[in-house]
């Protein structure tokens, strides 16, 4: 991923191709505009249209404000496009209902946020355990087996100690680490990361990214990561560029 | 991580706003329980007072009508007569079927039988009486002997005695009555000899003589034909122009008239302290459910339905509603039956205490509705944040 980098529109590239392997996850032509005060709007993704295979690590760059993380929630089906559609296994996340959407969210995405979002009232595993909370019956990891788990994405995440620890005892660092342990808690296949390094020193940083770099390759799993850093790009298997709502992808030399 | 783990812990995180949401129940449910057990409990006290009464008619001299009420109804005694040749002119009027004559008769002070320093002593004729004499017929087998008493709740023989002694003379407690809620609880009640009997010892035995004058009598119970008792009362009051005569449905007017008074003060205070308290627990509600913006949509975010913010903001609201007013119910229900005399001195009013049966279904009601009250009162903040998008959520 390193040298001199060439840009060109992601809705000028074939989303699938011979090589690629099934979507996870078909962006196609999605607008979201928000409302800014009582007459105006802004369009924050215009016409976005992208297709993530099983297995990628997709990184996005770009300035604060160009539609990064309004991208990742229309993907984790947070908020709903003003146009386009969102495909899961072919299908529109739109067209499901309230529950099947949130099904998905539970068991096909992990989210890490760029805000603190642990909550206050929970300890660091009951966190972790969180997502079990909302997964469907049939699909549920109870008692025993779920702590036994969230008590290894806590070790394996270096918190093994601090399973009882609230948000407000970790630092900014393990809180974050506490995060990824609840993103991957329920076994997502897409992983959507809203700048996990943001506010973490050098050396965090580093171990965050190691981290996540090799659950994708020991897990097989798809990560749509969005960050400030551009230095984080060597490690992904495909770059792409947000400016002003539209998306570009980075193609090495 | 269970649902019910999840809104306890949310409770005990916020302990202020969980605090004021608990007293704010708490007080209304209380003060409606308070409100209820008087109300009703006066309403009881009274319907037993007529009861126990057990006449159509009750005849008493001319200007004492309040306080032989009082009297009936306070137990604090009073004496007022009238010719004992009343009885016989009732008697003979027509529509009424039975006549009998009472005396008001006085302990002395600070009687060792009673809860109270002067006890109250209603005094019938057995050979006409028909309100006591069936049910000591019934409960005793027959009349009561010379010496025999039959006693209110708060008659008793003094601890290590046989007997009651009032003015020098020994009385034997055949029977207790059922609470009334009245000043019935602490009269005792005997037979025309026995008093005769009692005025006689005294005048040798007791430091204040038994007086009943010769010829008289306090009151006179009538028992009229059905259909009959408002005539019979117009009657009476026509050929015996120095009684007061009170129908049975008039009788203790002053009383049912403060118990209303004391209802709607007490019914207006209550609704104005529940809207209050309903709004109150709305507002405390809306504002924790906008400090929690960002949770409920990281929990959404997380896979929760939208369902579940509005599931989870109403069991917290029905959890602490439930405890509050639980908390509320069970301090009141203790003060009122530690400080029920107190409480009825104060407010100058009887109430009796309701059945166990009873009391479970008030307390049930009071706790369904201040249940009720504050979900719905959540409702509204918390269907809203459940309609509101993840991402407005959190992008608090």
């Amino acid at each position: 991923m390193q040298g001199e980098e060439h840009t060109v529109l992601a809705t000028d590239l074939p989303q699938t191709s011979g090589e690629r392997k099934q979507p996870v996850i078909a962006v196609q032509g999605v607008s979201k505009t928000y409302p800014l005060g009582r007459r105006s709007t802004v369009e924050a993704v215009r016409g976005i249209s992208l297709s993530v295979a099983e297995g990628e690590f997709v990184m996005i760059t770009g300035r604060s404000g160009s539609g990064k993380t309004t991208l990742l929630n229309l993907m984790a089906g947070l908020t709903h496009p003003t146009s386009g559609r969102i495909l899961v296994d072919g299908e529109d996340l739109w067209g499901l209902s309230d529950r099947q959407r949130s099904a998905y969210r539970n068991q096909r995405v992990g989210f890490i946020f760029q805000f603190p979002s642990l909550i206050a009232s929970l300890t660091a595993i009951e966190n972790v355990l969180l997502p079990t909370m909302f997964a469907p019956r049939n699909r549920r990891l109870d008692g025993g087996p779920a702590r036994q788990r969230a008590e290894e994405l806590l070790g394996v995440v270096g918190l093994s100690d601090k399973l009882a620890a609230r948000p407000r005892q970790l630092s900014a660092g393990q809180q974050k680490r506490a995060v990824i342990a609840r993103a991957l808690m329920n076994e997502p296949s897409l992983l959507l990361a809203d700048e996990p390094t943001a506010d973490l020193d050098e050396q965090t940083e580093q171990e965050i990214v190691a981290f996540l770099c090799q659950v994708q390759q020991t897990r097989n799993l798809t990560i749509v990561m969005v960050t400030h850093a551009g230095e984080l790009l060597r490690v992904a298997t495909r770059a792409m560029e947000m400016s002003e709502g539209t998306l570009r992808e980075r193609i090495d030399s | 991580m269970s649902f019910g783990a999840l809104v306890l812990r949310n409770i005990g995180a916020a302990g202020f706003r969980s605090a004021v949401i608990l007293a704010c129940v708490a007080l209304v449910a209380g003060f409606a329980l308070f409100t209820a057990l008087v109300t009703e409990g006066s309403d009881q006290s009274l319907s037993k007072a007529k009861q126990r009464l057990g006449a159509d008619i009750l005849v008493v001299p001319k200007g004492s009508e309040s306080r032989v009420q009082t009297a009936l109804l306070s137990g604090r005694p009073t004496t007022a007569w009238m010719p004992k040749e009343n009885l016989g002119k009732i008697a003979q009027i027509s529509g009424v079927q039975r006549a009998s004559a009472q005396l008001f008769l006085a302990s002395l002070s600070n009687a060792s039988c009673c809860a109270v320093s002067e006890m109250f002593m209603l005094v019938f004729d057995p050979a006409t009486d028909f309100t006591l004499q069936p049910w000591l017929e019934h409960e005793l087998g027959g009349p009561l002997k010379l010496g025999e008493v039959v006693g209110g709740t708060h008659v008793f023989v003094p601890e290590g005695d046989d007997f009651i002694m009032l003015y020098g003379y020994f009385l034997t407690l055949k029977a207790t009555l059922e609470a009334t809620g009245t000043g019935l609880d602490q009269t005792m009640f005997m037979a025309m000899d026995t008093a005769r009997d009692m005025a006689r010892i005294s005048l040798s035995r007791a430091e204040k003589p038994l007086e009943i004058p010769e010829n008289s009598i306090t009151a006179v119970l009538v028992k009229t034909a059905d259909g009959e008792r408002h005539a019979v009362a117009r009657r009476i009051q026509q050929d015996l122009p120095g009684v007061s005569v009170l129908e049975r449905p008039d009788l203790f007017q002053e009383f049912g008239q403060r118990i209303n008074v004391l209802t709607k003060g007490f019914f207006a205070v209550l609704a104005v302290s529940w809207a209050f308290a309903t709004l109150t627990v709305g507002l405390v509600f809306s504002i924790s459910a906008n400090e929690r913006r960002r949770e409920i949509g990281v929990m959404r975010a997380l896979g929760s339905p939208r369902h579940f913010a509005l599931r989870s903001l109403l069991a917290e609201a029905a959890l602490l509603a439930g405890l509050g007013a639980a908390l509320g119910l069970v301090l009141t229900y203790c003060g009122v039956l530690l400080f029920h005399d107190l409480l009825a001195s104060a407010l100058d009013i009887y109430f009796l205490l309701p059945s166990l049966a009873d009391l479970g279904i008030l307390l049930g009601q009071i706790l369904a509705l201040s249940t009720a009250s504050v979900a719905i009162s959540t409702s509204l903040p918390a269907f809203r944040m459940s309609r509101t998008e993840s991402v407005s959520l959190m992008r608090t």
